[in-house]
């Protein structure tokens, strides 16, 4: 028998008051003067011994309805095993492959393996072994050889420290019982930034056992093809230069080699190869003593697709816009097509991911809502106001919550904007520093008529200028001007070129699915190895490469590791495993049966009481 | 303002109302002459040296009790009456235990008691008997040895008046003590609850009576006693231990009556046994029941 919520046993406690009344009304009987108590006592024992098994009775019957209330409080039900509410260590193994120097890993073991042994004796052990993702491979268990067994499989993989994955595992597995993590890694200090999460119970002890890195390492951290040739990145973690053999490989073949002395930290390897114009494409470095699954990178050869672009709106408006795309179509891999609003169809937007709106004179209704339906089905489309918009027409086809007013009168004195949030993707091409964008002059913008949404930058006269917001699965973006040289001179500046560009990518980035992805990004079903692989679906090629971040030699320290640590308040929500307990206590619904058979010992209490008196 | 008694109210004989007369002479004198009166007062008459007055010769009077010197002054046949009288010597024996202090009717059983041996006394005094009084609870706490003395009645109503229930209980000593004491045939009377060991009461008792001292018992109990009549529960707490204990009355009545009743049968039947007269006394219950019993068995004795 084993409780979810074992707290409310306390209510137990509560058997006492039915004793405790007794004492009280005892004691509170008012005293009556009495000539000789000898037939009363003699007539009170006889009495008592009569009494005796039923007052005993209603005792019994109502500490039992006490204790059956409290118990389904505390929602009992069968546990099997008998370990549902025993406290857990949970083992969580790094085996990111920056745990793979040569020994390092059997060392990682071994310390998992000391960890077990020196869980308290009565704790439920499991382990969980990490990287992107975490995995139970040992439940908790009572005994000790399925976790020391599964730590001997555990091996290294290709994956990047995820210590967030790795403590909500855990924690799930724990659940809401008592327990400690102990984390066996090599304390990456990369391993935080990875997505949110990595909170556990303030009752749950987590502490961090450090495997130090065996030698220095050798990574390629990037690469790229050029018009040259190719590029590579080079990471020497050693605090000396080391000599080096630098190898670009096509199809597996050898087609350049350095040999160089590569000093510490990261250096440009370029080559100037020709390149086959399809196949894969391998930067290898020769790292014997260092990590293996970062010595080469992988790109795929002639496979890149392009992003599909629109240009909605007049030539005139289009003008700027598509030779700027044009200017960079190759190098951006953008695929730039034109069309007049009345030219809108299905076919023609065909594999877009990014549309530009730039006016609506002649885009009839269903074109509007094929663009609709193009944008909610995931891709991007950005509105801009100017001369050819219709804000009419634009609100049929953005919906109530975006649209734009009628054009204001021009101001008296050309506006300027500025950036809000110079984080975002749309901005990453002037840095932290987005002045270039300042010298732009607006001498006419469109006001808008939102709900929500997230203003991204605004006009001098504090009207926003650039509107974010959520369409469907898609992105939406609102320009309160145009694009098109009539109402500002954005076109002819210098931001404008770099702006288009990294709008385009940003509209076109959630329809996009690049070839080139982190082993953590494989798809279902492509074993998460670094090289090429096939997608099951369709069959395309692509190529998995080792998170570059895994190769970074930064380490925290214990104490950092585990002050980093978030803490829940409460328990977090379990996961299948972790809520084992919930899920048997919910089929087996004890606490039904708990609350009626207290209501039939009451029952059964007050007639015995009654029959008492 | 001292309240007259009026003889032939009957009234008088309820206890609760006799406790509002003002002396313990007052209250024993509306006892009797109300006892009496009730009776339609007929004082017997027989042979003593106390000549009542003549009347006529009747056919079938004894003719010894003819007064012949009369005859000879006036030729007519004339017998002499007496009033009777005695020369009885009786010893109040009232228990002032603390048991006795016990009154759930507007009188302790202390209280009833003394009215008894008061009411008794004044009769016994009406009839030239010699009056004693032994008031005891585990001593003795007041003796008055008997007299017929004029001014000793009012003596020993005095010291009835005064007394007040004490804590202990001890029938045996008292009763072993008078016996030894009397020196003459005479008549006790017992006035006690009797909440004692029942074998030691017995035993003094049947002390007494070897001692040739005719014994009348009064076995007083207050009606709470005999029916236990309460309700809730209570810490019942005894008079004389000050001993304390919690029951429920409704559990523990019956068996409490059957304890009682055991009780006074013991009693009956031993005291039976032993020639003693046992009178079972209620005291929300007339005077007069106690009377009548212990004229009844006065007139047993003489």
């Amino acid at each position: 028998m084993s409780f979810l919520f074992p707290a409310f046993l306390a209510g137990a406690l509560a058997i006492a008051i039915p004793i405790l009344l007794h004492f009280v009304r005892r004691q509170s009987a008012p005293p009556l003067a009495f000539s000789d108590l000898r037939f009363l006592r003699r007539a009170q024992s006889a009495a008592v011994r009569r009494r005796w098994l039923r007052d005993w009775l209603l005792l019994a019957l109502r500490v039992a309805a006490l204790l059956l209330l409290a118990a389904a409080f505390a929602r009992p039900f069968y546990d099997a095993t008998g370990l549902a509410g025993r406290p857990v260590t949970i083992v969580a193994l790094d085996r990111s492959f920056s745990m793979a120097f040569p020994g390092m890993f059997e060392r990682a073991r071994a310390a998992a393996r000391a960890a077990v042994a020196a869980a308290p004796a009565g704790d439920l052990v499991g382990v969980v072994t990490f990287d992107d993702r975490a995995r139970v491979v040992a439940e908790p268990a009572p005994g000790r050889d399925a976790a020391v067994a599964a730590i001997n499989r555990a091996a290294a993989g290709y994956g990047a420290t995820g210590y967030a994955a790795a403590l909500d595992a855990a924690a799930g597995v724990i659940g809401t019982r008592e327990g400690r993590i102990v984390v066996v890694t090599d304390l990456q200090q990369s391993g935080w930034e990875a997505a949110a999460g990595g909170r556990v119970p303030r009752e749950v002890a987590v502490t961090a056992t450090v495997v130090e890195p065996a030698g220095d390492n050798l990574a390629v951290t990037a690469m790229e093809v050029t018009p040259a040739g190719a590029a590579a990145v080079v990471m020497n973690t050693a605090a000396d230069d080391r000599p080096v053999r630098i190898e670009l490989r096509a199809g597996g073949v050898v087609i350049e080699a350095e040999e160089m002395m590569l000093a510490p930290g990261s250096t440009d390897v370029v080559f100037d190869a020709a390149l086959p114009p399809a196949g894969l494409l391998e930067v290898a470095v020769d790292d014997p003593g260092g990590l293996a699954a970062d010595d080469r990178r992988y790109h795929l050869l002639g496979a890149a697709d392009r992003l599909a672009v629109a240009i909605v709106g007049s030539a005139a408006a289009a003008f700027y816009l598509e030779r700027a795309l044009r200017a960079a179509a190759d190098r951006e891999r953008f695929s730039v097509r034109h069309l007049e609003p009345g030219g809108v169809s299905g076919a023609a937007l065909e594999g877009v991911a990014a549309v530009w709106l730039l006016g609506t004179v002649g885009l009839e209704r269903p074109a509007r809502e094929q663009l609709a339906a193009l944008v909610a089905a995931g891709a991007g489309l950005l509105v801009a106001a100017g001369p050819g918009l219709d804000p009419a027409l634009a609100a049929e086809l953005l919906g109530p919550d975006a649209g734009f007013a009628p054009a204001a009168p021009p101001p008296g004195n050309a506006l300027a904007w500025s950036v809000q949030d110079a984080r975002h993707p749309i901005f990453r091409a002037f840095g932290a520093d987005p002045g270039a964008l300042g010298q732009v002059r607006f001498a006419r913008t469109q006001p808008m008529e939102l709900t929500g949404g997230r203003v991204l930058a605004t006009f001098s006269d504090g009207m926003p200028a650039i509107v974010e917001q959520e369409f469907g699965a898609g992105r939406l973006l609102l320009l309160a001007s145009d694009l098109g040289n009539e109402w500002n001179d954005f076109p002819r500046r210098p931001a404008f070129v770099p702006f288009a560009h990294e709008v385009t990518r940003y509209l076109g980035a959630r329809r996009e699915q690049p070839r080139s992805r982190l082993v953590a990004d494989a798809p279902p079903g492509v074993e998460p190895l670094p090289g090429a692989a096939v997608e099951p679906n369709g069959g395309r090629a692509i190529v998995l490469n080792v998170d570059p971040r895994e190769s970074d030699p930064a380490r925290m320290t214990a104490p950092a590791f585990e002050a980093r640590v978030g803490r829940a308040a409460a328990a977090p929500v379990a996961d299948a495993k972790g809520d084992d307990a919930a899920t048997r206590e919910a089929e087996q619904g004890w606490w039904w049966y708990a609350i009626l058979a207290m209501a039939v010992l009451l029952v059964a209490e007050s007639w015995l009481g009654r029959a008492v008196a | 303002m001292v309240v007259a008694p009026r003889p032939n109210e009957l009234r008088y004989l309820d206890p609760a109302v006799i406790a509002r007369i003002g002396s313990m002479e007052l209250r024993a004198r509306a006892i009797v002459e109300g006892f009496l009166s009730g009776l339609h007062r007929s004082p017997a008459q027989g042979f003593s040296v106390e000549f009542s007055e003549y009347r006529q010769y009747m056919p079938g009077d004894d003719t010894s009790l003819i007064d012949w010197k009369l005859y000879a002054r006036s030729d007519r046949h004339y017998v002499k009456k007496f009033e009777e009288e005695t020369n009885l010597e009786c010893h109040l024996l009232l228990d002032v235990s603390g048991s006795m202090g016990y009154g759930s009717v507007g009188v302790t059983k202390q209280e009833y008691g003394a009215y008894l041996a008061a009411s008794i006394a004044y009769l016994m005094n009406r009839q030239h008997d010699a009056i004693g009084l032994l008031a005891f609870a585990d001593r003795i706490v007041q003796h008055l040895p008997a007299s017929a003395r004029p001014g000793h009645l009012r003596r020993l109503l005095l010291a009835l008046d005064a007394l007040r229930a004490e804590r202990g209980s001890d029938l045996s000593k008292p009763l072993d003590r008078l016996a030894e004491a009397l020196s003459r045939r005479g008549m006790a009377v017992l006035i006690s609850d009797l909440l004692d060991d029942p074998a030691e009461v017995v035993r003094g008792l049947r002390h007494l009576r070897f001692r040739g001292v005719d014994v009348i018992v009064f076995h007083l109990l207050d009606p709470a006693e005999l029916t236990f009549p309460f309700e809730n529960a209570a810490r019942f707490r005894d008079l004389e231990t000050g001993a304390e204990l919690t029951a429920v009355p409704s559990a523990v009545r019956a068996r409490y009556l059957e304890e009682v009743q055991a009780f006074i049968a013991l009693y009956r039947r031993e005291l039976q046994l032993a020639g003693i007269d046992y009178c079972l006394v209620d005291t929300s219950q007339a005077l007069d029941a106690a009377l009548l019993a212990y004229l009844s068995a006065r007139s047993r004795r003489c």
